[in-house]
């Protein structure tokens, strides 16, 4: 017999000459179909829709009832061929007294028509199955038949089409599809839509699942080609999709969206300020005017806004750090700012993050932490994907620079996220094309707008009151921002920036308060202030306040004196503090002279230390080079009175380590080259060893560049090098 | 030449001292006075590594698991390792081992590798009766080493965090090798 598996192959069509006839049955069948289907629709109540099928008569079981969709879309035109031998056509149906009713004489007249096509049609089914030992070639006849039943029916009885086909349309599209494409297309293109409406009513859940998984990735594919098109596709269904997908595979889906669902609600904010702003115009009435002088007066809204733009305001941090693990990715501070802790300020953001998350959300909805405020500084969070950006922010951000930290997200998440997604604790492992995103987005920094702009209209209307006041407003934000480039100035001084002195502009002088523990660092204070804002007179009620030496809080501002300095390029000093003898050692080496000076000034001005000794050398001892012979890594004798200079300096600096990095030249194979490099500095680390010095101090590294500072024009010998870089082994940085 | 950053969890009940372990490593100090953590108390230590990139351990110890308070998941997520701490004199803090292990292991790779501090070894008088868990320990497969530690004397501390550092190194290592 047939098999059951596929259903087309039970409706098995003619070959040649009988394909016209199993045609018209077809035909003929749907056409009777529909008209039950017609006539039940005319006739039963909605009450008489929701009979079940076991309430009809048996006999009547051979049809599928065509208003129970469960039945019907469950054995779709199948024709299933015992239930029409088990009533072969002629013999009479014997329960036919029981019909109710309102079966009307057509239904029988149509089931017996019914079932006598479908017994021709069985006939012709079992005479061809011999005929055919193909089953595609068995399909592949019919395929025009129901490309032409579904452009022929569907706008006829779209409905019970659809529930009859919707099972089928996968087969035959699979088929079809490659065969004939562009026809296929046509044919079901039309109908598609309501199948899949169809579906989605029927069984969201199902089809959510089914296309979940696929919507992340083709919606990032295409966010990057058009981002504008995606936002507008996204149509209502695909809500359903999406929180499957969100429960699934939340971080990916974020990523997907981002970077189209920033621009939507920029866009839809820019609506909104718009229509507010329209508002504002519009009540010029009277009592808008006096609300808006009350405003002023207050200091509220406008002013507030016009000091955003004016005050100006300065990025101190760029961080880009890893969502779960809370490590800093990048780390991005002006030189000329206070250098902040960046591995513990991520940790601890991200803990902070956590635990909003974690403890303040309600259930459904996601909590999220935006920013975090203190003194007059703030910390932005923006966060996409599986990373987020801190950007630390002394004054008032304007509303463009927030939204310049949100599209270099979004950009770095697009070009990104899964080096950022896999994240191993290497910042090497992040691309560069990071940096240039962060570096562009830290030189975005704000001009400080001129004046703010008045709408004409309101400044005549108004111009007689606001004279006097906008003369008082622009003074203080003038003093405002006067008084936050002082504090600025104060802190980029290494030895002030550890104390808090506040400037105020009183009246028409720039008042400082605060304690120093001593005068110098008093005067010092007054001139960093003169010298910021000289069109003030500066006020000098900082008082000096003699701090009893407690060795705990030297050593502390001794530390952190050395930490500063350590951040600048080419420093690498230790500073010991001694308890008993209340003095300071530093050793280590600097860059130049200056940094030496500078450093031994700043260790000199914290209060209550008794002695600073400095055996900080100048950098140019270890920027000497031991050179190799073409492909050899052997030290030359001629090279041991330098290493013996650098052992002298390894020596006086204890708490110093050296970094051996082998260099070779930019010809031959790169893998002889590594080698050659890395055995070239272990021989260089091998002569320092012998001389005494402690292997752990010395870092052997290999470089695939030229050494810095030669460039391919100059002779080759002089990339064949072991160069040296000293640093200090940090133990602890609290 | 940068630094590779690691995080490491400190995780067990309240009071076994995970906050006590991680100042031994890093002040070289401990207090007998009790202060119990919330939340999370971060720090950092670098690990010099002569003949490679350093190692920095961004240490998050976390609050204990109480009674009344379980270890919040979040606080887990994207750790490299972590040190499971109980106190040898509490029984009820051993059991949990094996629980904080599953929970790691839920949060992140599967592969986590864990070290186990049995901590306040100084107060036992009579010791043996900690070999059958030790060894039943030892064969989990995320369990690196099982170490008897004590905050207070520092016995085994340094070694613990250091062979931590190293196993990390060694799957920093083996997976940049895989990817490239
Ligand atoms: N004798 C002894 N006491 C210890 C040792 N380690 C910790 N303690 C003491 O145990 C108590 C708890 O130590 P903590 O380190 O604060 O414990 P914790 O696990 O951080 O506790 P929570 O933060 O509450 O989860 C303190 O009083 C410590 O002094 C140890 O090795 N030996
Ligand atoms: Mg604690």
């Amino acid at each position: 017999m047939l098999s059951p598996e596929n259903p087309l192959k039970n409706q098995a069509a003619p070959i040649g000459a009988a394909d016209q006839d199993i045609d018209q049955s077809l035909k003929s069948l749907v056409d009777i179909l529909l008209d039950i289907d017609a006539d039940q629709t005319a006739k039963s109540s909605a009450t008489a829709r929701k009979v079940s099928p076991e309430s009809w008569p048996p006999e009547l079981m051979v049809l599928p009832p065509p208003p129970q969709p469960s039945v019907f879309s469950a054995k779709p035109l199948t024709l299933e061929p015992p239930q029409v031998h088990i009533k072969p056509p002629g013999q009479p149906p014997s329960s036919s007294t029981a019909k109710p009713p309102q079966q009307s004489e057509f239904l029988r007249q149509a089931q017996n028509d019914i079932r006598f096509v479908l017994g021709r049609l069985d006939e012709k089914v079992t005479r061809l199955e011999r005929k055919i030992d193909q089953p595609t070639e068995l399909i592949n006849p019919l395929l025009p038949l129901i490309t032409e039943l579904l452009t022929l029916k569907h706008t006829e009885s779209n409905h019970s089409l659809l529930q009859a086909l919707v099972p089928l349309i996968d087969q035959v599209i699979q088929l079809r599809a490659q065969q004939d494409q562009a026809k296929m297309g046509a044919a079901i293109g039309d109908i598609l839509p309501a199948a899949i409406a169809h579906q989605i009513q029927h069984s969201p859940a199902a089809i959510a699942k089914a296309i979940a998984p696929e919507i992340a990735l083709s919606i990032q594919e295409q966010a990057q080609l058009d981002p504008e098109a995606i936002a507008q596709s996204l149509g209502p269904q695909m809500g359903e999709a999406i929180k499957n997908q969100i429960l699934v595979e939340r971080e990916a889906m974020v990523d997907a969206l981002y970077p189209v669902i920033g621009n939507t609600i920029s866009k839809y904010m820019v609506e909104v300020v718009k229509s507010i702003n329209d508002k504002v115009e519009a009540s010029l009435s009277p009592e808008g005017i006096l609300r808006k002088v009350r405003a002023r007066i207050r200091g509220v809204s406008e002013a507030e806004l016009i000091l955003q733009e004016s005050v100006g305001f300065k990025v101190q941090a760029i961080l880009l750090i890893h969502k779960a693990s809370g490590l800093v990715m990048r780390d991005l501070q002006p030189a000329s700012s206070f250098q902040i802790e960046a591995d513990m300020l991520a940790g601890m953001l991200t803990a902070i993050r956590s635990f909003v998350s974690e403890c303040m959300t309600q259930p459904d909805t996601d909590s999220e932490l935006h920013q975090i405020e203190y003194n007059a500084s703030k910390i932005v969070l923006e966060v996409a994907g599986y990373c987020y950006l801190a950007v630390i922010i002394k004054g008032e951000p304007s509303p463009a620079f927030i939204e310049k930290i949100r599209t270099t997200l979004g950009q770095i998440v697009l070009k990104s996220g899964k080096a950022i997604a896999y994240y191993d604790g290497d910042p090497g492992n992040i691309p560069a094309s990071v940096d240039l995103c962060l570096d562009r987005l830290l030189a975005a920094e704000p001009k400080p707008a001129p004046a703010a702009k008045f709408p004409v209209g309101i400044a005549v209307l108004l111009g007689l009151i606001l004279i006097p006041l906008g003369f008082f407003s622009y003074r203080s934000y003038v003093a405002h921002k006067v008084e936050l480039k002082t504090a600025d100035a104060l802190d980029g001084v290494p030895e002030l920036s550890v104390y808090r002195i506040v400037p105020k502009v009183e009246g028409s002088k720039l008042t400082l308060t605060g304690r120093l523990p001593n005068d110098a660092l008093r005067q010092q204070a007054a001139v960093v202030a003169a010298q910021v804002a000289p069109n003030w007179p500066v006020a000098n009620q900082i008082l000096t306040v003699d701090v009893p030496a407690d060795p705990t809080r030297i050593a502390g501002e001794v530390e952190r004196v050395a930490w500063i300095f350590n951040q600048k390029p080419g420093v690498a000093i230790a500073a010991q503090h001694q308890f008993n003898s209340n003095s300071v050692d530093v050793t280590g080496i600097v860059a130049d002279f200056q940094d030496s000076q500078q450093l031994t000034q700043a260790l000199k001005k914290i209060p209550g230390l008794a002695k600073v000794t400095s055996t900080v050398q100048i950098r140019p001892v270890l920027e000497s080079q031991i050179y190799f012979d073409l492909n050899s890594a052997q030290v030359e004798a001629s090279n041991l009175a330098r290493l013996r200079s650098i052992r002298q300096f390894l020596d006086q600096n204890p708490s110093v380590a050296l970094k051996i990095i082998g260099h070779s030249d930019p010809t031959g194979e790169q893998s002889r080259n590594q080698q050659l490099s890395r055995e070239r500095a272990r021989n260089v680390q091998q002569v320092l060893i012998t001389e005494g010095i402690s292997p752990t101090r010395l870092q052997v590294q290999v470089s695939d560049q030229l050494p810095p500072s030669i460039t391919p024009q100059q002779p080759l010998r002089l990339s064949r090098s072991v160069r040296f870089e000293v640093f200090i082994p940090v133990q602890k940085r609290e | 030449m940068s630094v590779i950053s690691k995080k490491i969890c400190m995780v067990g009940d309240f009071g076994v001292g995970k906050t006590s372990l991680v100042r031994r490593f890093l002040d070289r100090q401990f207090s007998d006075h009790y202060l119990s953590t919330i939340g999370v108390k971060i720090s950092r230590k670098l690990i010099p590594v002569p003949t490679d990139q350093d190692l920095q351990l961004i240490i998050w110890d976390i609050e204990g698991k109480t009674q009344f308070q379980s270890i919040t998941p979040h606080y887990l997520e994207g750790a490299m390792g972590a040190v499971i701490v109980a106190d040898l004199n509490r029984p009820e803090t051993i059991e949990h081992i094996q629980s904080h292990i599953q929970l790691l292991t839920s949060v992140n790779s599967s592969t986590i590798p864990c070290l186990v501090a049995l901590n306040k070894v100084d107060t036992i008088t009579k010791s043996g009766q900690e070999r059958s868990v030790i060894a039943e320990l030892e064969v989990h497969p995320q369990v690196v080493t099982v170490c008897q530690t004590s905050a207070k004397t520092g016995q085994c501390v340094d070694q613990m965090f250091e062979s931590l550092a190293q196993r990390l190194l060694e799957h920093h290592h083996a997976r940049t090798s895989e990817r490239s």
